[in-house]
């Protein structure tokens, strides 16, 4: 074989392995977007609790207006849309959806103090979906940062950082919980429940 | 079985009604396996006169037949004693027992791959009850593959023995999910047309297992970080021989090991290994409930 020819094997090798590294790529960002879909859907779930929660500890907590408005507030900029396909906005998003959680687990912990609450019949429902919601959301986000990883170790390996520098693939935020407090998922019966 | 608080409360139901019970027997077993030894040695001696004295092979029947009438009366008492002590337990323990397993199937077991390929199966000692609340039911599973020999002949391998059966459990979910043995590389690949491959943060677990869901997000959801540690610890409580799956609202549960609530005949009636044996299955059904801690009530 020609040294030309050697050469045009080598390249086409090189080719196939890029194109073989891109559709790894762009297969696992489909998957880590999947996963961010399945947020989502946890946290609309949430996001539909809280204003009955809201509603009803209004008329118990009524010293606690400024936290249940802010925890309405948080609520309110969580659900704002956001752009899936920009890492940044990704990130500013999942960080007001902590926001939104300390504030969550803020009004629980406050309602302890409120027995005519905590047995409310509405309150012990919404108490009921919120923690199965967090169960989901803790498996969810368990699925996203795995796939995230899965992303960003694909995306900044070489040669994947140079093939996702082409097609414009970027390594995406992880869903992470900053306060130790709040590492696990919210207790919502147990924090009810507390003497 | 001081782990299992009921089981430890057995000890003086033995002693005061199954210790006296199965002493009963004591004298009919000896009698039984002396006539065994006997008849064994009887038909031992047509294969010895058609070795050595060059008797027609038709001799061969006569000790398959005699070998069978010698050992029959031990085998058909061993199994009315494990019969009977298997219902004076369950009994004592406000379980339902139906030997017969009408109402189990395999099929739920077989179809999610928790049991192999098979071409017979038979299911006895259905057990049915509630620990902690929790309703569960299993049976005994033996489970044979034909094969062929060289020469064409037919023959059954047994390829599943042990124990199959189901519990209720405590979060609500909608789709599928298993846990099969590791399976090696080529195995983690197939999932039998149950959903793809879950990769869980657990590298021992991972080590371990396979697990395959039609919904990523479910199957985390279920097999949360205490939950993997639970099953590890079943799976250590029955030797490695745990299958699990998660359908219809239901935990579905495999365990082998071979035989159980079996009782020997070689020891007499007398010892308490007999009661000791059973139990240890018993503590096996237990620790599915406690160790999976199926009777939790949150829903994280």
């Amino acid at each position: 074989m020609s040294e030309m020819g050697i050469l045009l094997l080598v390249l086409l090798a090189g080719a196939g392995l890029a194109y073989l590294w891109y559709t790894k790529i762009i297969a696992r960002r489909n998957t880590a977007l999947e996963a961010l879909s399945s947020i989502d859907v946890q946290l609309r779930k949430r996001h539909d609790l809280i204003p009955n929660l809201v509603a009803m500890a209004k008329r118990f907590m009524t010293h606690e207006r400024e936290l249940l408005d802010r925890l309405t507030e948080q609520r309110a900029k969580a659900a704002e849309p956001y752009s899936r396909n920009d890492p940044r906005a990704i990130e500013r998003h999942l960080a007001d959806e902590q926001a939104l959680q300390s504030s969550l687990v803020r009004v629980l912990a406050v309602a302890e103090n409120y027995p005519d609450l905590k047995s409310d019949r509405t309150v012990m429902e919404v108490q009921a979906g919120l923690e199965e919601v967090e169960g989901h959301i803790a498996a969810a986000r368990r699925f996203y940062n795995a796939a995230v990883t899965d992303l960003n170790n694909s995306v900044q390996i070489f040669p994947g950082n140079i093939i996702a520098g082409w097609a414009k693939v970027e390594p995406m935020p992880y869903f992470e919980l900053e306060e130790t407090a709040m590492r696990a998922p919210v207790d919502v019966g147990a924090l009810m429940d507390k003497p | 079985m001081s782990h299992v608080p009921e089981l430890a409360e057995l000890d003086a139901f033995y002693e005061a009604e199954l210790r006296p019970w199965l002493m009963e027997f004591e004298k009919k077993r000896r009698l039984y396996l002396a006539i065994a030894a006997g008849g064994i040695l009887l038909a031992a001696l047509p294969i010895a006169g058609l070795i050595w004295l060059g008797w027609q092979e038709y001799v061969l029947f006569v000790s398959f037949v005699t070998f069978v009438a010698a050992i029959a009366p031990l085998v058909f008492l061993g199994k009315k004693i494990e019969k009977e002590l298997l219902a004076r337990i369950c009994g004592k323990l406000d379980f339902a027992l139906d030997p017969k397993a009408g109402a189990m199937s395999i099929q739920p077991f077989s179809s999610l791959s928790l049991v192999p390929s098979y071409d017979t199966c038979s299911l006895d000692n259905a057990i049915r009850g509630k620990i902690d609340e929790v309703p569960f039911e299993l049976c005994e599973s033996h489970l044979q593959e034909r094969r062929r020999n060289s020469k064409g002949r037919t023959y059954y391998v047994t390829v599943f023995q042990g124990l199959v059966g189901s519990a209720q459990f405590p979060k609500r979910f909608h789709g599928t999910t298993i846990v099969r043995r590791d399976g090696g590389f080529l195995a983690s690949l197939f999932s039998s047309g149950k959903g793809e491959r879950v990769k869980l943060e657990d590298p021992d677990f991972e080590k371990r297992f396979d697990v395959f869901s039609d919904d990523q997000v479910e199957a985390r959801y279920l097999l949360t970080p205490g939950f993997m540690e639970r099953v590890k610890r079943l799976d250590d409580l029955s030797d490695g021989a745990a299958r699990l799956a998660f359908e219809g609202g239901r935990l579905l549960f495999a365990i082998g090991g071979g035989d159980r609530f079996t009782v020997s005949l070689f020891k007499n009636m007398g010892e308490i290994a007999h009661f000791r044996r059973m139990m240890a299955d018993f503590a096996l059904i237990f620790g599915i409930v406690r160790e999976l801690n199926l009777a939790a009530k949150t829903r994280l």
